[in-house]
């Protein structure tokens, strides 16, 4: 029996002013599947995670989640519908504090399933984030600016994971962060993906990714030129290193 | 000793109503990059509000709440109406409409009331002195800074002990962020709006109490006061507001004080060259320009 599908992309298209980024690109995940994007700087990876989340809009093809067509679908209804997005960057509220960002990433639940169910799934969430992160925790009503660039893509997964979304999309999880958090951050990936949660993760070129998703596809030029299953590419450094420069592969790996 | 301590409380005062009157300007530019030249016309409203409501037979208090909550719901309908289909355009077309809303409003307040000045009618007391010592504190400069702390207190707790406040603070930091946490951008401005307006209502009253009597043409003065407190104090910075609001007061009562009589009809003046050299000497206000609203 094969899984339902979660999210279908058909010949999206879009861009900036009059610079189109994206030409055309397909991409489909079946729920609890893992997929990884990956690309040169500039290949429109941030574009194409952006254009799921809502944030810009396509100027053409279709994006369906869960059957139902979404594409005009606006950025702050599509976390309701169950769709977070780790951004690149992380922007964390730095204005908020830590027990705040992770409130605020669950603001959608009120609306979904009332005020006293979504405080106490609030809580609970709260809860599950500082078990996972003690650290975030230890200092809940600390800023969100003072944390390291690690702590802060904790909170940043946390925060996504408010609201209990079907698939998370994470945007160069490990930009900026030394190796060893870089290690972490895909550990807690890790153990997201063995309690089932469907992702769609961009990198520019990692095999840390290709490790644990199903399949990878490769952006070139807002373009995808290749699609495959994750082992077989990361077994091929010719194909690998064909689109985008095979040393930066193995040397990330 | 007792001259100077008058000096402060008069400072304080009027530092009050431009302090109040910045943050209300302040908050919405920083959600919105909206610079409302329409703000002070809010006031003249809300000053019309008590007025019709006391004539008809309502009572001070009654009357003072009902104004500001008028202004409050006027506010949100303009903005609603006028400003929010802009909302990410360029900051010319904000201008520009803020002007065509100024205008129309105005407009409406002279169809409504007549171009003549009107005399408010404020409760007697409004017009007592305190004696402490040797110092003449007129009740009213102690009503305007009571209602000056009663709001930026509320306006903190409100900003920073609540979700909406948390809503606020998050999308004036980074707007795309707070969409993709599931926040409607137009209910945080609708929030903003109101908050701003129930701060102009608040000010409408003070500021109209002490002037007491009111043109449709009364919204200049303290529309421009504001903006030189924003400007002064550094544009969407909460702090910075209220700190170039009453920096603006004092400059002003010093001026008043040391400027010899007969130059005083030129203070304004002479306060607009102060603010220039404060901004020569520090471009981004006292504060410095850092969008914050809390």
């Amino acid at each position: 029996m094969t899984a339902a599908q979660l999210l279908d992309i058909r010949g999206i298209e879009t861009g900036y002013g009059d610079t189109r980024v994206l030409h055309g690109v397909d991409l489909s995940l079946s729920e609890g599947e893992a997929i990884a994007v990956l690309g040169a700087n500039g290949a429109g990876k941030s574009t194409l995670m952006m254009t799921i989340a809502g944030i810009v809009p396509p100027w053409g093809g279709t994006i369906s989640y869960s059957g139902q067509e979404i594409t005009k679908v606006l950025a702050e209804d599509r976390l309701g519908l169950g769709i977070a997005l780790v951004p690149e960057g992380r922007q964390i509220f730095g204005s908020l504090s830590i027990e705040e960002n992770l409130r605020i990433g669950a603001t959608c639940l009120k609306r979904r399933i009332g005020a006293t169910e979504a405080r106490k799934q609030i809580d609970e969430g709260i809860e599950r984030a500082f078990t996972r992160f003690p650290v975030l925790g230890k200092r809940p009503n600390d800023s969100g600016a003072a944390l390291s660039g690690g702590q802060q893509q904790m909170l940043a997964i946390s925060r996504a994971l408010m609201s209990g979304p079907k698939l998370l999309l994470m945007d160069e999880p490990c930009m900026g962060l030394s190796p060893k958090l870089g290690n972490e951050v895909y550990d807690i990936l890790k153990t997201l993906r063995a309690e089932g949660q469907s992702m769609v993760i961009v990198e520019e070129s990692s095999r840390r990714a290709l490790d644990f998703v199903d399949r990878a596809c490769i952006l070139k030029v807002g373009r995808k030129v290749l699609e495959a299953q994750a082992h077989e590419l990361a077994n091929d450094e010719h194909l690998l290193g064909a689109y985008f420069g095979i040393e930066q592969a193995v040397e990330q790996g | 000793m007792t001259a100077l301590l008058q000096h402060i409380v008069d400072a304080l005062s009027v530092g009050s109503t431009y302090a109040l009157l910045a943050l209300g300007l302040t908050l919405v530019y920083s959600i919105m990059n909206l610079i409302n030249f329409g703000y002070g016309i809010l006031l003249v409203w809300g000053a019309y509000g008590y007025l019709g409501l006391t004539e008809v037979g309502l009572p001070f208090a009654p009357a003072v709440i009902l104004s500001v909550v008028g202004v409050t719901l006027l506010t949100m309908a303009i903005g609603r109406i006028a400003f929010r289909p802009f909302i990410g355009a360029p900051p010319i077309t904000l201008l520009i409409t803020s002007f065509a809303v100024l205008l129309i409003v105005q407009y409406a307040a002279i169809v409504a009331w007549g171009e003549a000045p009107r005399i408010i009618d404020y409760p007697g007391a409004f017009t007592e002195v305190i004696n402490i010592g040797a110092l003449r504190i007129p009740l009213l400069e102690i009503i305007t800074i009571g209602a000056a702390i009663g709001v930026v207190l509320v306006y903190f707790v409100i900003l920073n002990r609540t979700p909406l406040g948390a809503q606020v603070r998050a999308a004036a930091e980074i707007p795309d962020m707070t969409r993709l946490v599931g926040i409607k951008p137009g209910a945080v401005q609708m929030t903003v709006f109101a908050i701003s307006g129930a701060i102009a209502g608040v000010v409408g009253f003070l500021w109209f109490a002490k002037s007491g009597a009111i043109t449709p043409r009364s919204d200049l003065d303290p529309t421009l006061k504001a903006f030189i407190a924003i400007v002064l104090g550094g544009l969407g910075n909460t702090r910075g507001a209220l700190l170039g609001g009453f920096a603006l007061g004092a400059i002003e009562v010093l001026m008043s004080v040391v400027l010899p009589s007969n130059v005083l009809g030129y203070e304004p003046a002479i306060v607009f060259a102060i603010v220039i050299a404060i901004l020569v000497l520090r471009p981004g206000g006292i504060a410095g320009a850092k969008v914050n609203p809390a």
